[in-house]
Formats: C-alpha cells, sequence, structure tokens
C-alpha cells in the first residue's frame, strides 16, 4: 500500500474507529442484536421496512438526514482537531502532493467521507443484496 | 535567490521585525538574536507556515502568489520537533521520501549518517529527545531543496551529529547549491563552512563581519 495512504490510515481512521468505537457497538446492536421475529417477520423485513419508512414519510426522512449531517460534522471536527494538534504538524507536507485545494480540503474531499460514511455504506450494501 | 521586499511582521500590532528590501544569495547563513528577537517567527515565516505582510521570493516563485511551488522548495526542520508516538521513524521516511520524490539511495545515507537504522522501525514514542531532533534533521535533508531553515539544529544532539551536519550542510550547499538558514545559540564550528552571520536586533536584520 501507499506509504501515504498507511499513514493517513494510521493518524485519521484508526483513531476514529477507536474514539467512536462505543457508538458503533451500541447503533449495530440496535440494528442487527435486538431485533426479534414478530408476527412472522424475518430480521431482514425490519430493514426493509426502516428504508420504506425512511423513503416514504418526510419527517423520518429529514430525521435521517439531519442525523447523517450531524454526524458528517463530528467526523469533520475530528479531522480538523486532528491537524491542529502540534505533534501532527508534519501532515502540513501532504499540501505538496500538488492538490490545489487546501490541506483541510482535500482531507475533507478524500479521507473524512472515506473513514466516516464507511458503517453506512455497509448497511447500504447489505440491503442491496438482501433486495437485489 | 531569496528576496524580501517591504516585508513586516508584528504580533498583537507589535512589530517584531522589518525588512524594505533584501536579498539572499544561495550562502549559508547563521541568523542570531537573543531569545524573542524574532529567529523562530523568521524561519516559520521563510517555510511559508505563519502570515506576513510583503513579499518574499524564492528562485522568482512568490511565497504570497504561489504557496504550492515556494513551498515545494523549502524544508524546514523545527526546534522542538513533535510527532506521533504511534508511528514508525521509518514511516515518516519513506512518508517523506515518497513525497518529496527523492531517491533511496539519500535516504539511506541520511539514515546512516545520523545514525539512525537502529531505532527508525521503533515506535516515535520510544525515542529520546536528541532522537527525534535526529529525525527532524534527517527529514529537513530529504529532497533536493532550495533552502533548508534548521531552528537551534545542534540542540539535544549528540557530539557524533553535531559535527556531521556541518559537513552535511556543506556537501548539500556545494552539490545542489542549497541555500540554508539556521539559528543556533550553541557554536557551530566547521573550518569547511563559509558562514554569513545575520543578527536579528532592533526589529531589523544586520550582517555581522
Amino acid at each position: 500500500m501507499n506509504i501515504s495512504r498507511t499513514l493517513l490510515i494510521k493518524t485519521f481512521v484508526k483513531p476514529f474507529y477507536r474514539q467512536h468505537a462505543g457508538l458503533f457497538i451500541f447503533l449495530f446492536t440496535i440494528m442487527f442484536g435486538v431485533v426479534s421475529v414478530i408476527d412472522g417477520a424475518k430480521f431482514t423485513d425490519y430493514h426493509f421496512f426502516l428504508i420504506q419508512g425512511m423513503m416514504r414519510n418526510s419527517f423520518f426522512f429529514l430525521l435521517v438526514l439531519l442525523l447523517w449531517f450531524l454526524y458528517a460534522k463530528k467526523s469533520e471536527q475530528f479531522v480538523v482537531n486532528i491537524l491542529f494538534r502540534p505533534d501532527h504538524s508534519f501532515l502540513n507536507i501532504l499540501s505538496l502532493l500538488g492538490s490545489k485545494k487546501t490541506l483541510p480540503e482535500a482531507l475533507m474531499g478524500s479521507v473524512s467521507p472515506d473513514i466516516a460514511h464507511h458503517p453506512l455504506c455497509m448497511h447500504h450494501i447489505y440491503c442491496r443484496l438482501l433486495y437485489a | 535567490m531569496l528576496q524580501f521586499a517591504n516585508v513586516y511582521k508584528t504580533y498583537d500590532q507589535q512589530p517584531v521585525f522589518e525588512i524594505s528590501n533584501l536579498t539572499l544569495e544561495r550562502n549559508i547563513y547563521w541568523l542570531q538574536g537573543i531569545n524573542g528577537s524574532g529567529k523562530t517567527t523568521f524561519l516559520s515565516m521563510l517555510a511559508g507556515l505563519i502570515p506576513f505582510n510583503g513579499d518574499i521570493l524564492l528562485d522568482g516563485i512568490n511565497l504570497r502568489q504561489n504557496p504550492l511551488s515556494y513551498r515545494r522548495l523549502v524544508n524546514f526542520a523545527e526546534a522542538e520537533p513533535l510527532y506521533p508516538d504511534f508511528l514508525t521513524g521509518i514511516e515518516l521516511v519513506k512518508f517523506y521520501q515518497d513525497i518529496r520524490k527523492a531517491a533511496s539511495v539519500q535516504t539511506d545515507l541520511l539514515v546512516n549518517l545520523f545514525n539512525m537504522h537502529r531505532f527508525l522501525s521503533m515506535p516515535i514514542g520510544s525515542y529520546s529527545s536528541g532522537m527525534i531532533k535526529k529525525l527532524s534533521l534527517l527529514l529537513a535533508f530529504i529532497g533536493k531543496p532550495s533552502l533548508i531553515l534548521l531552528d537551534e539544529p545542534l540542540a539535544t544532539l549528540d557530539e557524533g551529529s553535531v559535527h556531521i551536519l556541518p559537513e552535511l550542510i556543506s556537501a548539500y550547499n556545494k552539490e545542489f547549491k542549497t541555500c540554508f538558514i539556521f539559528s543556533s545559540h550553541q557554536p557551530f564550528k566547521s573550518y569547511s563552512l563559509v558562514i554569513n552571520k545575520i543578527l536579528i536586533n532592533d526589529q531589523s536584520l544586520q550582517f555581522i563581519t
């Protein structure tokens, strides 16, 4: 693997998941662990109805978008906090990679969505596989 | 060639220094001055890390107008470098080598010169302050920059590295025509180096003969 990518994973991705491990365990328990069979509905139906609810009910959809936005802001803040730490000042050298964007912009555009939205993407793939 | 035009820097509206017009050739410069005179501020400004008023040009490239191209020409070693504890020295060396597109022959040579090969695979958290300083100097010499800035390069260094540094500066200056500006409170002894001394005094730069 490219050394820059390895270093970014060690400085951003691993600390992000370590710091938010409790939140992810809680969410995955809610989404996959505590769901039981009710009135013959299967475990997979639970996710299907959840998705239908999001798409059909505007209030539910807006609530999901709001939570998604807050989560994105939280992950963005995490990246910015790391960039401003004195022991991570060596990351300034990344601006020499050739992007015309500033370093925080470049990271926001590549690393942050990667690290922050993997759980959401995994849930999306799971649902696509079930109902393909 | 490093050019300054109407450069001035203030902190909380207090002037730190003012350089109306100055040109520095690709030589070796020893920045001197009492504590708080603005040596680190001057070096950080040249590295493009802090804002200032006026224009600084390196080989004709204006720091304000073309910061990316300017920074590609400058390497900077801080006085008290800090790195994440969980990274290893070799990861940082390879990272700098990759970004500055340096040859592995060069980094291998630098690692041997600074006698760092025994420690590089260890996490930086286990390094002493002297080893971290050596690592920061090693990183500053990676590539072929036009300008290398060294803030207190001799602080916390062992005797072997103190002797190597002037030789390395001399070699880079001769081979790559690299300009060096360093600050140091310790005597910088080398018979092979022609050092120009600059004093920061009364908010201005003065050459010492």
